[in-house]
């Protein structure tokens, strides 16, 4: 499927599109797009984009489509030929016209009617050219007719920067279209004239032209055509007999027949000359518009963003429910016990240590009890015994670099009656306690069910 | 032993259980894998109640799915229950989901329950510990209970506060786990983090080919955060080149209200634009919730204000002297033809040439003489006429150069930023200070041709190119 030519409008649109895009977050983005791309079958990337133009609008509020204006590029454009075919005929018929004795001036005809449009003709050919080699387009005069066309095509009076080529492209297309409908309106009127009115061609000048010179340009200008076409050419004698006098106060109807033998020429010309290099134009601007515009949607910025989302697969890696989990409350891990005695938790603290520290110097060691290590029924049946006894305060010496475990609650569980416990936060050497750690201890003596219960944490070595 | 009271349904989709005790990182780890900051983690130990499944799904295929665990409490109690419930070492496997579903509701265990749920289910273990915390015979009971369950497991030595203890671990861990690798969540760069992965399709050789995919999958997404990062941060550069804010004034009233009011205007537009932008890439990269800590953009040039003359509607004098010169040409020009016509053409078309020359001349200096009587004329007692103010674009070589800094800094801050890492994005750095001098005057260049629209097309997807490629991990500053 070859890719669709974007309109003017579809640009805009889609630059406008594009821009707001930019607020979308990421994710909705993706998801959108991402399914956009699955319903979409062209393959290209203009296509693509178009189609994401197409359903983005649908889904946004913009997408509602406003009542079209009467005066719409079509209608505007419709407009535009009739007048451009009415002038070109009114204007052919005002010239043929003009004279009162029927008498019509080559040159002024060739003026008008062949080298200005040949002249505008070679100027769009050198903007159309600067345009497709990329240079910068040249500014439009401000009372080209097609400009009034233009405005219709455009959906806003947005300056966009990036579509400044197409924009000129679309003017140049205008401008051929309407310059080759004058031409043909022209050559209409110049047929039906002819055949209905009396009116010959002459030649003259206020410069001294020789007959030679008049008829080495016939000849130059009829070039294209003098071997396949001859009717259309100018004779030596026809020249000679078609230049004009003011002296000449009445013309023979021989004369008159004879002058009137210019027309295959003249409308040679205009055909050759005026016609044709429009209708090239119109073809060249129309397939210009359609490489740049196709090029220019995939240019925009923010589109290659969209291809990207369109073309990738949706990737999630996060959870379902991604609201955050909120911090636990106090577990719930009660304990009471009575007694003064020493349980050393995983090994917290080793046996050579307890005289180091100050607070737990005065501890028998016969009162300290390794716990937290080895299977849990042999701790259970060596703290059977000691769970009977009474204490006064029991102190646990735990690793501060480790959380506390509710093995460790189910442990302390045992010393019910017990008034007092402290929980001393060994720390690693040369270490202090972070206080992070030491608020995860003070968190879970706050669940401890003794009386008293309160957190040291031990100074390093 | 009841083993028959739930069937568990067989797990297809390659699902890893990261398990361990509480407060070791496991959290910080799914978060960096599953690239979800919403993963609440608290340095507060026993965060998370509740197990939670992070699948990566691709166009709705799930390709595997990390399951964030509670951690364990009381391993020595399960492992008690596991031993007094099982005889031989073939029926271990069967006690640890015996055990999970008869203390499914039981509140003692529900942190265990949790955790262990998704392994007899047939999730792969991931368990992890600090390695900036020593190595303890304690751990070995939750140890000994994965080991029970039979799956296929892997250790993380997570280093939270340094790796002071990761060879401790290491030798410790290898008598329970076949493989043991350190992997910092805080700290992982982004080709670790996939190393990782491949790693976890390593552990059943049925996970092995959805894990290279997914690993596949995840590269190429990165590429897209790279391109989209730096088109994102493209199309900021070339705004605030050429951004530029304007108000036409009638005739009479005071400027300095409206130059107050447009500089406003700039200044806000291009901040949003910035925070925009900044909003954009953290999305691209999955940040959510990030927080920033940086200057606001610094905008001081009052010499961006411009003001022109304009006459008649909003059109400036070039308008109008061109509008003016059009009118003449046409005018002068079809009296000419009139002339011309009227000779029969003895005047060879001078006639046309000369008047449509008069013409256009005639319009010019008559615009260049009476423009200001234009501008002064009233309609209904609205001038006709008066001043356009307008505030920049920025003429200020410097001012893209901070700007694409701030910017490059700022994505690059969020490109190497785990998940994990909650801490705000320190963004008062230097900026582009790592570029080279032909790289800066290149840069220059091109600002300057974006700026007066020259080849701006190419010139802004050269700029894009060179962005992307300071965009990317492997060769960004």
């Amino acid at each position: 499927m070859p890719a669709p030519t974007p309109k003017l409008t579809d640009i805009f649109r889609l630059a406008s599109m594009l821009e707001q895009d930019k607020a979308t977050p990421v994710q909705a983005a993706r998801e959108r797009d991402h399914a956009i791309a699955r319903e979409c079958a062209r393959g290209d990337d203009t296509g693509r984009l178009l189609y994401w133009l197409q359903a983005v609008s649908l889904q946004s509020a913009d997408g509602r489509s406003a009542p079209e204006p009467w005066l719409n590029e079509a209608s505007a454009a419709l407009l535009g030929r009739i007048v451009a075919l009415g002038f070109g005929f009114a204007g052919m018929a005002t010239f043929l016209l003009a004279s009162g004795r029927g008498l019509v001036n080559v040159f002024m005809f060739l003026l008008l009617f062949v080298l200005v449009q040949l002249l505008l003709c070679l100027v769009a050919a050198v903007v159309m050219t600067r345009i497709a080699s990329g240079h910068q387009a040249p500014a439009a005069l401000p009372l080209n007719p097609s400009r009034l066309l233009l405005a219709r095509t455009l959906p806003d009076r947005r300056y966009l920067r990036e579509a400044e080529s197409v924009v000129r492209l679309v003017l140049l297309r205008y401008g051929q279209e309407l310059g080759a409908l004058f031409t043909l309106g022209a050559v209409t009127a110049f047929f039906l004239l002819l055949a209905l009115s009396d009116f010959t061609f002459v030649w003259g000048s206020t410069f001294d032209l020789s007959d030679s010179w008049v008829e080495d340009m016939t000849a130059f200008l009829a070039a294209p055509w003098s071997a396949w076409l001859p009717q259309a050419t100018v004779s030596a004698e026809l020249v000679f007999a078609s230049r004009f006098h003011p002296a000449i106060a009445a013309l023979s109807p021989a004369d008159i027949s004879a002058m009137r033998g210019w027309w295959p020429f003249l409308i040679m010309c205009v055909l050759s000359y005026a016609l044709l290099p429009r209708l090239l134009l119109w073809l060249f601007s129309l397939l210009l518009y359609r490489r740049q515009a196709q090029a220019l949607v995939a240019r925009l910025p923010g589109s290659e963003r969209v291809l990207a989302r369109m073309k990738s697969p949706l990737v999630t890696t996060q959870g379902a429910a991604s609201a955050e989990r909120q911090p636990v409350a106090d577990a719930n891990r009660a304990a009471t016990d009575p007694g003064l005695v020493l349980l050393n938790w995983a090994n917290a603290l080793r046996p050579e240590e307890l005289a180091r520290y100050e607070v737990l110097a005065a501890v028998d060691p016969a009162n300290s009890i390794s716990v937290g290590l080895g299977a849990l029924p042999e701790e259970r049946q060596r703290l059977a015994a000691v769970y009977g006894r009474r204490f006064d305060h029991v102190m646990v010496a735990v690793k501060s670099w480790e959380p506390p475990l509710a093995d460790l609650a189910d442990l302390l569980a045992g010393f019910e009656g017990v008034p007092r416990c402290t929980l001393f936060l060994l720390p690693l050497p040369h270490k202090q306690v972070p206080a992070a750690r030491l608020g995860d201890w003070q968190l879970f003596a706050r669940g401890l069910a003794f009386p008293l219960v309160d957190v040291q944490a031990l100074e390093a070595e | 032993m009841n083993t028959s009271k739930r069937k568990p349904e067989p797990v297809t989709v390659p699902t890893f259980a990261v398990v361990g005790r509480p407060n070791k990182g496991k959290s910080s780890i799914v978060a960096t894998l599953a690239r979800d900051d919403a993963v609440y983690i608290d340095a507060r130990a026993g965060s998370t109640r509740e197990a939670q499944r992070y699948p990566m799904r691709v166009d709705g295929e799930t390709l595997y799915e990390l399951v964030d665990t509670p951690g364990l409490q009381r391993a020595r109690a399960v492992l008690d229950w596991l031993a007094s419930n099982c005889s031989d070492a073939a029926a271990r496997p069967a006690a640890v989901r015996a055990f999970v579903e008869q203390h499914e509701g039981d509140p003692r265990y529900r942190d265990e329950c949790q955790a262990l749920r998704p392994i007899v289910d047939g999730a792969g273990i991931i368990y992890v510990v600090d390695g900036s915390c020593p190595y303890g015979a304690d751990y070995e009971a939750e140890m000994e209970i994965l080991r029970w369950s039979g799956r296929p497991s892997l250790a993380l030595i997570n280093p939270i506060e340094g790796e002071e203890f990761v060879g401790e671990w290491s030798a410790g861990l290898g008598q329970f786990f076949t493989t043991v690798r350190s992997f910092n969540a805080h700290r992982a760069e982004v080709s670790k983090q996939l190393e990782l992965l491949e790693l976890f399709g390593h552990l059943d050789p049925n996970w092995r080919a959805s894990l290279e995919r997914a690993v596949a999958i995840l590269r190429e997404d990165r590429q897209l955060q790279v391109r989209g990062a730096s088109s994102y941060i493209t199309d900021l550069i070339v705004e605030a080149i050429n951004y530029r804010v304007e108000q036409s004034v009638p005739e009479g009233l005071p400027l300095e209200p409206v130059q107050q009011l447009l500089f406003g205007r700039y200044k806000a537009h291009l901040v949003g634009r910035e925070r925009q932008c900044r909003q954009r890439v953290e999305e691209l990269y999955y940040h959510s919730r990030l927080k920033r800590s940086e200057q606001e953009l610094s905008l001081q040039e009052s010499d961006l204000f411009n003001t022109e003359q304009w006459y008649l509607w909003g059109l400036g004098e070039k308008s109008l002297l061109l509008a003016a010169a059009s009118a003449g040409a046409v005018v002068g020009a079809s009296t000419g033809i009139a002339l011309d016509a009227a000779s029969a053409g003895l005047l060879g078309g001078l006639g046309t040439l000369i008047s449509g020359a008069g013409g256009a001349l005639s319009g010019m200096w008559g615009v260049r003489r009476y423009a200001d009587k234009i501008g002064q004329l009233k309609v209904k007692g609205i001038p006709t006429g008066g001043k356009m103010v307008s505030y920049g674009p920025s003429r200020n070589i410097n001012f893209p150069f901070v700007l694409l800094g701030r910017a490059l800094l700022h994505q690059r801050l969020v490109r190497s930023r785990t998940h994990a890492d909650r801490n705000a994005l320190d963004l008062d750095q230097p900026l582009l200070e790592w570029l080279g001098e032909s790289e800066r005057k290149h840069l220059a260049k091109l600002f300057d041709d974006i700026r007066n629209d020259r080849n701006s097309a190419e010139r802004r997807s050269e700029l894009g190119e060179m962005i992307a490629r300071w965009c990317d991990d492997s060769a960004g500053p």
